[in-house]
């Protein structure tokens, strides 16, 4: 289901000057970009090292399997919030950014709704009061805002822009579905890879850390006697008290006894 | 005590360990497999396997003992350049190529530089789905923290914890525990 029908949208009436011929020949182009773009997306994966790159392309994809659009931008979601955002062109970043700072807009109502929003006089719609004018201001008149849909649910939204007025059709918003699709799956299963390895990070500088806190653990509880959870709360005051990291203050306990217990030995000799 | 919770001991744990601002890992864990199950209705769970230095560390992070009913996995290299540590993560499903789509995206990113496994990994009903690994190098680090504090260096520290349980014929996790458990409390008025 989508919003089309709204003060602002377009209708088709942006096409009705073109023959018949005319008419097939364009939509057969508009074919051979859809599927272009939906193949490259079956090959993105094997040319990102950071997600936001591979964002890029996505959105980068859908300006070019859509018509009319110059710049386009993604968001995904983590527990329903906008997680990472990223755009095509500087034109975009200022739209999104008046967008996610106002928390009105089309692409953020496209994920809460999981409907496409079509827009093609932002500056008139009534749907979004404060950001429609100020994009307008900024020369950006026309949105379609899809959302990124798996399974399971609303993953993220795809906003793509354009300068012109009432520059996306409803066929235009169905190609953008229609690339959403396959859309919505690689940017997920990349969420999931880029999760992997920020968990996969973590959790090895954590294993890396913890046996010099667990040593300055013993060595404190040879001292007092206290229980391991006493014990790290001293490591921690210690640390919030001198401004360094747990593993610093960890690290100098363990210092300063293995060089008590070397210099006894010394003396014992 | 249920498995549930010396999984979130150790999760806090090496949270502590991490010591970065925001940094959760039993949240982060659980932001993970939520999204795994937005692409896999049939998602059960996932296992957690590290080494460090060639120490093994275990963690049945979501799923207990659901993984079982598990007709497909995915396992998916942890690699962190110029870390010591190395392992993988094991994603269970209930259906058949339910991961064939992740898997597809997962052998062609180049920030996995190990190969994926399909389909090799499915629990069987002997192996144990509790967490363990992390609490006996804890033990046995603290245990050494003592010998430490006692006079000796690590080395000497570990070759007699190691000693000590070759002579009893026990772990050397349990030699560490019944060190720590020698420890007695500083009278009040005194300081350690």
């Amino acid at each position: 289901m989508t919003k089309s029908d709204q003060p602002g949208s377009d209708g088709d009436d942006s096409t009705d000057s073109e023959t018949a011929p005319q008419r097939d020949a364009r939509e057969e182009s508009e074919d051979f970009d859809l599927a272009e773009s939906v193949t490259a997306l079956s090959r993105l994966s094997s040319g990102w090292d950071r997600i936001e790159d591979l964002l890029v392309q996505v959105a980068g994809y859908a300006v070019q399997a859509i018509p009319g659009a110059d710049g386009a931008g993604l968001t995904l979601s983590e527990m329903g919030r906008p997680d990472i955002i990223v755009k095509t062109a500087d034109f975009v970043r200022e739209i999104d950014d008046i967008q996610y700072s106002l928390g009105q807009g089309p692409c953020i109502s496209a994920a809460a709704t999981g409907t496409a929003m079509r827009s093609g006089s932002l500056s008139g719609d009534p749907r979004w009061p404060r950001f429609g004018p100020r994009a307008g201001r900024l020369g950006v008149h026309s949105v379609l805002s899809l959302p990124l849909q798996t399974p399971s649910g609303v993953v993220g939204a795809m906003n793509i822009y354009a300068h012109a007025k009432h520059a996306f059709d409803s066929r235009g918003e169905e190609l953008g579905q229609m690339f959403a699709v396959p859309a919505a799956i690689a940017v997920h299963n990349a969420q999931i890879l880029d999760q992997t390895g920020r968990l996969a990070r973590k959790l090895q500088a954590a294993l890396v850390n913890r046996p010099v806190i667990d040593q300055a653990i013993g060595i404190l509880r040879s001292r007092s006697g206290g229980t391991a959870e006493e014990a790290f709360e001293r490591i921690r005051s210690m640390s919030q008290a001198q401004h360094v990291k747990v593993t610093t203050v960890a690290q100098t306990l363990v210092d300063q006894a293995v060089f008590r217990a070397r210099a006894r030995r010394t003396s014992q000799e | 005590m249920s498995p549930a919770d010396p999984l979130a001991d150790q999760l806090a744990e090496l949270t502590d360990a991490l010591d970065e601002p925001g940094a959760d890992l039993g949240a982060i864990i659980a932001v993970l497999a939520d999204d795994v199950r937005g692409a896999v209705g049939s998602f059960l769970g996932l296992t957690i396997h590290l080494a460090v230095e060639g120490i093994p560390f275990l963690l049945t992070a979501i799923g207990g003992e659901h993984i079982y009913a598990a007709t497909t996995s995915l396992r998916i290299p942890l690699h962190v350049p110029g870390s010591p540590a190395a392992g993988h993560i094991i994603f269970y499903a209930k259906n058949a190529n339910a991961f064939s789509g992740l898997a597809h995206d997962a052998g062609r990113s180049p920030a996995l530089t190990l190969h994926i496994i399909l389909d090799q990994d499915l629990p069987q009903e002997t192996d144990s789905v509790e967490t363990n690994g992390h609490a006996d190098q804890r033990d046995i680090n603290q245990a050494i923290g003592v010998l430490i504090e006692r006079g000796q260096l690590p080395d000497q520290a570990r070759e007699q914890l190691t000693a000590d349980a070759a002579e009893n014929n026990i772990p050397v996790a349990e030699v560490a525990r019944r060190l720590l458990n020698t420890l007695a409390p500083t009278p009040p008025g005194k300081t350690g």
